[in-house]
């Protein structure tokens, strides 16, 4: 071993992604769109937080009287059919569907990077047998299957998000595999074998810092599908339930009183589109910052 | 395509050789070779279409089986029913059974077309299916319809001025329209075109052979619901590789030998541009198929979104086995229409 020491340093040390973390990390918030997003995710997730630690706002005070009204300087967008606040609903659906994203993409990752890290490192039948599930869930319509599940384990937000991390694993597993096969057979990889390096050790020091960059742009883009169906499932009645409410709810809520005031639907609408949206430019500028350093993730 | 590779093949034959002599063994060596080759990848594709449904089936079936909430209470657990009354129910509906024997006996039905009866109506679901089929298809084709076209101008306006203004207004569009919730979309749209205005229908449904021009009064609203989403997709996938594709050599030489630009677009571009995006148009008309369940329920249209929505909410075990086995079947068939749609456009894949 102590023979072999200095062989090893003369080996050529692996590139590894997270040197030009800090370059990576510039070029992202170079970009405008990806500075207005995170801006505005962050607003949300303070917003969370003040929620859970105990906001002065009561969601479900009522105001009858004024129900239905528009924004005034009182109730700042107005009340729903009910007499609510559309504000404080808003800002408390905030961490509600805040923790259903989480749960969704912790459901998909869990289920992703694991069999991910696993075929592509040892190939080979279990390799094949897992690639073939995966890809029977792609060319599958995602939302039946949801609904399957749904059915299968009852309504409600958790169950639905469970529905949804299945439905979203195939993604990331496909690309968790094909950067590991690509990392598996590169020189340094195989030197590091040479050298009696162990599996953990290749997945830890070699593998994982190589599949975070392309995971994290998937991450990215999984939290803005997850919060779409979130919202299209608890419109269907079949996520959340009364009277915790997200901004899917809320769009369901507003629909019976959608023509006397359109607003109701609007707000929510629009909350939904800016974060869906939001997630999607992080991924598009964290591709195109690891692009600019060589580091292209290959996912299409 | 087959039959002219043939052709090439006998007159490869060495000149003056007998036709049925002594190089007759080796050109016929070389046809059954193919002929199994291609009889093999066909026995393969079968194979796999066979798996894929037999995996979705016993899929659904283990887990709507395993989740508990047994039907019988459902079925036979109307007011005042008594043990036995489920237990009859029970033994009515099968569920007595042990597992394998259930599903064996779904499949054997499922084989013949029949998926069983609603827990809930008692109609057939194959029935409940068929009669809910036309507004789904009638959805799903008018999307296509709309959002393929829209999306070839587009995609390729933004990739042949790539970085232009145009390019961007296309990009920006696109961006905003993958992050739009569906539904919502579709609830604004009916508020202010349909509700507001009065130029659409707000509900329903008008078969074609009744009145067409009410056939698509109705479906207009729900098909640019599900078309804004696809064509944005689709628009970003073309643009990508028009823009790729116009940078390689033989597009540019084309251009150089003074091919007009409409043509280098259209005969060069488009053309190769087309491959991965059918890829993606795929899937997504697989994927249209949850598409129609929320513009269904935003339209208060019938079909099968509908139904499996109800089924959901209600238990009814046979619908959602039974849709989510349809939904398969249009998958693999869409799928089946993708391979065939590859080998017209790329010769490559042909021999595959």
């Amino acid at each position: 071993m102590t023979i072999e020491q200095p062989v090893a340093r003369a080996l050529p040390v692996a590139p590894r992604h997270f040197a030009h973390g800090r370059q990576v990390f510039r070029d992202l918030f170079r970009q405008v769109s990806v500075i207005l997003a995170t801006c505005y995710l962050g607003l949300l997730t303070v917003v969370s937080l003040v929620v859970w630690i105990g906001s002065p706002m009561d969601p479900n005070a009522q105001d009858l009287t004024h129900r239905l009204n528009g924004p005034s300087a009182h109730h700042l967008l107005g009340l729903d059919a009910l007499g609510r606040d559309v504000l404080a609903r808003l800002v408390h659906a905030t961490p509600v569907t805040f923790l259903a994203i989480l749960e969704g993409v912790a459901v998909a990752a869990v289920l992703g990077v694991v069999p991910g890290l696993i075929a592509g490192f040892r190939g080979g039948a279990l390799d094949a047998v897992m690639t073939k599930i995966a890809d029977a869930f792609i060319v599958f319509p995602g939302l039946v299957l949801a609904l399957a599940i749904i059915g299968a384990l009852g309504p409600g937000l958790t169950n639905a998000m469970i529905a949804v991390g299945v439905l979203l694993a195939p993604g990331i597993y496909r690309v968790v595999r094909a950067t590991t096969i690509s990392v598996r057979q590169e020189t340094y990889v195989q030197a590091a074998r040479t050298m009696g390096t162990s599996n953990a050790g290749i997945l830890a020091r070699h593998v994982l810092p190589n599949v975070m960059s392309p995971l994290l742009v998937q991450l990215s883009l999984t939290a803005s599908l997850v919060l779409l169906i979130e919202a299209s499932l608890s419109y269907l009645g079949l996520g959340v339930q009364p009277p915790a409410a997200t901004f899917g709810s809320m769009i369901k809520d507003a629909q019976q009183s959608m023509v006397s005031q359109p607003l109701l639907a609007l707000f929510p609408g629009i909350a939904i589109l800016l974060t869906a949206l939001s997630f999607n430019l992080v991924a598009d500028g964290l591709t195109r910052a690891l692009k600019r350093r060589g580091l292209g993730a290959d996912n299409s | 395509m087959r039959t002219m590779s043939v052709n090439v093949v006998v007159e490869q034959r060495p000149p003056g050789a007998d036709p049925v002599g002594a190089a007759a063994p080796a050109w016929d060596r070389r046809r059954s070779a193919r002929v199994l080759r291609s009889l093999n990848a066909v026995v393969g594709r079968i194979l796999n279409i066979v798996l894929l449904l037999f995996m979705v089936s016993l899929g659904t079936f283990l887990l709507l089986k395993l989740a508990g909430g047994d039907a019988a209470d459902l079925a036979g657990g109307e007011q005042g029913a008594t043990a036995a009354d489920v237990a009859a129910a029970r033994a009515r509906l099968g569920l007595d059974q042990s597992l394998v024997q259930q599903y064996l006996s779904w499949v054997g039905h499922a084989v013949h077309g029949n998926f069983g009866n609603s827990y809930i109506s008692g109609l057939p679901v194959t029935d409940l299916i068929v009669q809910r089929l036309p507004v789904t298809v009638a959805l799903i084709v008018g999307t296509v319809v709309i959002a393929v076209p829209v999306s070839i101008v587009l995609g390729l306006l933004a990739g042949a001025n790539e970085g232009r203004w145009i390019d961007r207004v296309v990009t920006g569009l696109c961006s905003v329209s993958t992050a739009l919730p569906t539904f919502w979309f579709g609830l604004v749209l009916s508020l202010y075109l349909a509700l507001r205005a009065g130029w659409f229908p707000a509900t329903g449904f008008v078969p074609i052979s009744q009145d067409p021009v009410a056939f698509i009064e109705h479906l207009l609203l729900p098909v640019i619901t599900l078309a804004v989403p696809l064509a944005a997709a689709l628009t970003r996938q073309l643009r990508g590789s028009v823009a790729e594709v116009l940078s390689l050599d033989y597009v540019r030489s084309a251009e150089a030998r003074g091919a007009s630009r409409i043509s280098v677009l259209g005969k060069h571009t488009l053309k190769n541009a087309s491959i991965p995006a059918i890829t993606l148009l795929g899937i997504q008309v697989i994927t249209l198929i949850g598409g129609t369940i929320i513009a269904e329920a935003v339209f208060g249209l019938q079909g099968i979104g509908s139904l499996v929505i109800s089924a959901v909410q209600s238990r009814d075990t046979p619908v959602i086995q039974g849709v989510v086995f349809c939904s398969a079947i249009f998958a693999v068939i869409v799928n089946v229409v993708l391979d065939v749609m590859y080998r017209v456009l790329s010769p490559r894949t042909r021999s595959v």
